[in-house]
């Protein structure tokens, strides 16, 4: 506990490299399967900061959704998308530049704001069981619309994507 | 409660977050292919999620609980992330499925050139 | 009895006699337009025909059958019916409009009088006017006309009196600019309009005063009115009444509209001459007879001129007696030396209504009225007859290419064998308006000559006018029937082509005839002492119920209808030896021959100049103010219209410097074209790159948050 209290441990900081230098390979790599295998490892990394953080069941979600679906969703289209694996074509447009201005601009903005701030931060002991108790009284309990409203907006997600995708199918 | 010392122990999360959500933007910003614009997008979604359980884990007013004499750490946070995760996966399905059908009425998916809404 | 048994129906009954032709003639100008000319004489003699048989049915023989009931019984009682069909304003009886029928011994006999006449010259017009390519306009015209007339004589206020003698006005108008192609029938037509018109003002000034003061149309009202009214005013609304008489009668000085009104077809001037416009005016004063009784029986209260220091009382019967009396000799005289066969009759119209007004004016109601009835009847005759000798003359003259005036009497001649059923006919409507005994015309005629020279204000002056009119109207009768039947014919070729019109235009004149011959025998009687049931049904005892002590009519006797007939047969005598033997030609040609008695006579051929002195009196006055109108409308009213125009233009010119300049140039199109200018401008930043809207959104909202962090902190 006392070691959650002074700071991060090791963990974290090997976390931290592997999540960024991974989402750099991510928006900076030619080849974009070895984009979305970057990915891959970057979310299943920033699942390793929710471990760092007690958050043992987001991790576990994390794991099954982001890596287990999104990923394998991101690499279908890739191989369903005709020449876009291939190593050498031009991956950013004319305005590459501004945007790497303007990301590290609101980047520095980030950081000294959260330099600036005074976290009112209060450190409690971590119960698992309790955690979960109190996880669960709160998604069926407190947010149940957003809950029941996400379950809608899967669904409906589900339905466009059918849509979307068979729509052209049936043209052809 | 709120002191410098304690309040150290949640910056690495926010300045790894905050450095994440700019490569993050980074790619929105330049990536030449919807795909890896979709990719850019889950980077953005992963960094607010870590502020989320940070802050979670940090922050989180407590709840009063007879069992420890005090208040228990809660679980909103990680609510709102699961929200979260599952619009991201809402919007992976529908984005790819959009990028799929483009891709097949224009043989390419090069956001620069689906340019149809221009003046 | 059976007044009393019918008189409930009445009510809708009688508006129905005027609002069947009324109705016939809405429908037959629509069918007329539609060329429907046939079913639109059918249409309209169909409901004339009806008209016709509720009149004689429903009201004239309960009427009369009520009257010889009373007779049995000793006296028979006044009898006068009145129901209101509509009002209007507030208030009870004198106050408001009403609007209603009224039924009396007077309006059944004008009512059996009017459709039968009305329905013989409709029956009539099927033949005349066969031909006529606007046949079903004629028809639906006489049909308005008629339901005129029968409004006027149902009507039992001043107000819808005044709305049927209007209608009656328009549809003269139309009948005698029937042929509008004539440009004569164009002038006639605007003249009859404009002279009657000078009449109708006075009349519409004394209905107005008799509102002004009474506060009803309605003629129990105004009777009872004048009876309390002060006399002036009841004098001044009788005189009014009878300017608009004297107009609508041709008497004179307005009678110059109704020879002329001869270019009208022959029908037409038989409707207008006999039996319904021109005995409007008769109907107007012998109706309104309270009004002008009452104003004589009190001498007092007449209207009191005061000129040069004397005071002179004007009493409204004793104009009515002398415009009557003088008009009468005056027409007569004019009848003399008329060429054109309708003018003759035109003229003798006149005379005639004269006598009437002669009889109402000296007190003879009764006598006006008979007179009234029986000229109706014969008037029509001799009208319909010369038409049908007009048609058939006009019509062997077209055949024989002769171009001479088929209505001048000197082209005609030796037409008895030609067509005896018109020659007939038209004898006895002769010998009825010459006076000769049996006919109708001597039993009326002797009443009014009764009247006036033994009556109760009667006039040794007006009786010897009424006399020498007695003999004149048998002169010129017997002129008219010499040249016309008589003597040798002056074409010969157009002679042999005359025949006789078809039946559909002999068989009214037969039945025409048979009143000229019969309407005068219920007065026979009192001649041997019997009844005079004319004079008990047309007796003023109707009046009594207004208040008016009318004496009773004359009897006749042998004394005065002696002289009246001895001078109708010495009138025919004079022009049958004028007119038809060969030492009255030599005669005439010596008389034209003489300076003095050709100057005597050119007075009367010439119309006495009266048109021209109308003329000089009305239109030349008239045309003087116009043209004074017409310059200070040119140079003051003009000048200041183009004036105010100039000002208006120049003001314009600048409102629309200042609308085209500012308002649209800056106002309205300066906000259009800054932002279409900024659009120009604006559109290139919509480039369709979605990444390029998320870097521009995303430092948007970085220097936000600057600004919000570093300058507004």
């Amino acid at each position: 506990m006392s070691a959650a209290a002074t700071g991060v441990g090791p963990a974290f900081w090997l976390l931290a490299v592997g999540i960024i230098g991974g989402a750099l390979g991510v928006v900076l790599l030619r080849n974009m399967v070895q984009s979305a295998l970057c990915l891959g490892l970057v979310l299943l990394l920033v699942g390793g900061i929710y471990l760092n953080l007690h958050a043992d069941l987001l991790a576990g979600f994390q794991v099954l959704l982001y890596v287990g679906a999104v990923v394998t969703l991101v690499l279908i289209a890739i191989m369903l998308i005709h020449n876009l694996a291939a190593r050498y074509v031009v991956q950013t447009n004319q305005r590459w530049g501004l945007g790497a201005v303007a990301a590290v601009a609101s980047g520095a903005l980030l950081v000294w704001a959260i330099n600036d701030t005074r976290w009112p931060v209060t450190l409690r002991p971590v119960d698992y069981s309790e955690q979960l108790r109190q996880f669960c009284l709160a998604l069926l309990d407190k947010y149940i619309l957003p809950f029941e409203v996400a379950a809608v907006v899967l669904l409906v997600a589900l339905l466009g994507a059918i849509v979307f995708a068979q729509q052209t199918e049936r043209s052809e | 409660m709120s002191d410098p010392a304690a309040s150290a122990a949640v910056q690495p999360y926010l300045l790894l977050s905050a450095v994440l959500f700019c490569i993050g933007l980074y790619g929105v910003f330049s990536r030449l292919n919807a795909v890896g614009v979709l990719m850019s997008l889950e980077l953005l979604l992963n960094a607010c999620n870590i502020n989320l359980i940070a802050f979670s884990r940090y922050c989180d007013r407590g709840v009063e609980l007879a069992r420890f004499g005090g208040t228990a750490l809660g679980a909103q946070g990680q609510v709102l992330a699961l929200l979260s995760i599952t619009i991201a996966a809402a919007e992976a399905a529908v984005g790819l499925a959009i990028v799929i059908s483009i891709y097949r009425s224009f043989r390419h998916i090069n956001v620069d050139d689906l340019d149809l809404l221009r003046w | 009895m059976a007044v009393e048994a019918i008189s409930g129906q009445w009510v809708w009954i009688v508006p129905l006699i005027p609002v069947l032709p009324a109705l016939a003639f809405f429908v037959g100008i629509i069918g007329g337009g539609l060329g429907l000319h046939k079913r639109v004489s059918n249409l309209t003699i169909g409901a004339m025909a009806l008209s016709c048989l509720l009149a004689w049915g429903t009201v004239f023989l309960p009427v009369l059958l009520n009257f010889l009931g009373g007779l049995q019984h000793g006296h028979p009682e006044p009898f006068s019916w009145s129901h209101n069909w509509f009002w209007a304003g507030a208030g009870g009886p004198g106050d408001g409009l009403f609007i209603g029928v009224m039924v009396d011994h007077l309006t059944a006999a004008m009512l059996a009088m009017v459709t039968l006449v009305v329905l013989m010259i409709e029956v009539y017009a099927v033949g005349y006017m066969a031909h006529e390519p606007h046949y079903g306009r004629f028809h639906s015209y006489v049909s308005l006309f008629a339901a005129g007339m029968l409004g006027l004589v149902v009507s039992n206020n001043y107000l819808t009196l005044l709305v049927s003698w209007e209608i009656m006005g328009v549809c003269s108008y139309l009948l005698i600019g029937f042929w509008y192609h004539k440009d004569s029938a164009r002038k006639a037509a605007k003249k009859a309009f404009m002279v009657t018109r000078l009449g109708d003002c006075g009349m519409l000034i004394g209905i107005f005063i008799a509102y002004a003061y009474c506060g009803s149309f309605q003629f129990e009202q105004v009777f009872l009115w004048a009876k309390t009214a002060a006399p002036v005013l009841v004098a001044l609304t009788a005189l009014g009444l009878f300017m608009g008489s004297v107009g609508k009668s041709a008497q004179f000085p307005l009678h110059v509209w109704l020879p002329d009104a001869m270019e009208g077809p022959t029908p037409v001037s038989a409707l207008i001459h006999a039996a319904t416009m021109v005995s409007a005016g008769v109907y107007l004063v012998a109706r309104s007879y309270p009004l002008f009784y009452g104003a004589h029986g009190d001498l007092a209260g007449d209207l009191e001129l005061t000129a040069l220091g004397q005071v002179y009382t004007l009493e409204p019967l004793t104009v009515v007696a002398w415009i009557g009396g003088f008009t009468a000799l005056f027409a007569a005289t004019m009848a003399v030396f008329a060429a054109d066969i309708k003018k003759v009759l035109a003229y003798s119209t006149i005379s005639q209504l004269g006598y009437m007004f002669l009889a109402l004016g000296v007190g003879g109601y009764t006598a006006a009225v008979f007179h009234l009835l029986t000229h109706a009847f014969f008037k029509a005759l001799l009208f319909l007859g010369s038409g049908s000798v007009i048609h058939a003359v006009e019509h062997a003259m077209h055949h024989e290419h002769v171009h001479e005036d088929p209505q001048n009497m000197y082209h005609m001649g030796a037409l008895w064998t030609r067509m005896p059923a018109t020659a007939w006919t038209f004898l006895l409507g002769t010998l009825a308006l010459a006076g000769v005994p049996p006919f109708a015309g001597f039993f009326s005629k002797d009443e009014v000559l009764l009247e006036a020279l033994r009556g109760h204000h009667a006039n040794p002056i007006l009786g010897g006018f009424g006399l020498a009119v007695a003999f004149l109207t048998a002169f010129y009768m017997t002129r008219l029937l010499m040249l016309t039947f008589f003597g040798r014919p002056r074409f010969p070729q157009v002679w042999a082509h005359t025949e006789d019109s078809p039946a559909v235009m002999t068989r009214p004149l037969m039945v025409l005839a048979i009143f000229a011959v019969i309407l005068g025998l219920p007065a026979a009687p009192a001649f041997f002492g019997g009844e005079n049931y004319v004079h008990a049904f047309l007796n003023m005892d109707g009046l009594a119920l207004f208040g008016v002590e009318a004496p009773h009519a004359l009897r006749p006797d042998f004394g005065v209808a002696t002289i009246a007939t001895l001078l109708a047969l010495s009138g025919i005598v004079l022009g049958v030896a004028l007119y038809g033997t060969p030492a009255g030609a030599a005669a005439r040609r010596l008389a034209w021959g003489n300076a003095l008695l050709r100057a005597a006579m050119t007075a009367p051929k010439r119309l006495y100049w009266m048109n021209e002195l109308l003329y000089a009196v009305f239109v030349v006055p008239t045309f003087a103010v116009m043209r004074w109108c017409n310059a200070v409308d040119r140079y003051v009213i003009d000048l200041t219209v183009n004036l105010v125009g100039w000002l208006t233009l120049v003001m314009s010119n600048g409102w629309r410097w200042f609308d085209q300049t500012i308002i649209d140039k800056v106002g309205v199109e300066g906000p259009a074209r800054t932002a279409q200018g900024v659009a120009e401008v604006g559109k290139f930043a919509q480039t369709g790159k979605v990444q390029g809207y998320a870097l521009v959104a995303v430092t948007g909202l970085l220097l936000l948050v600057a600004v919000r962090v570093w300058l507004v902190r």
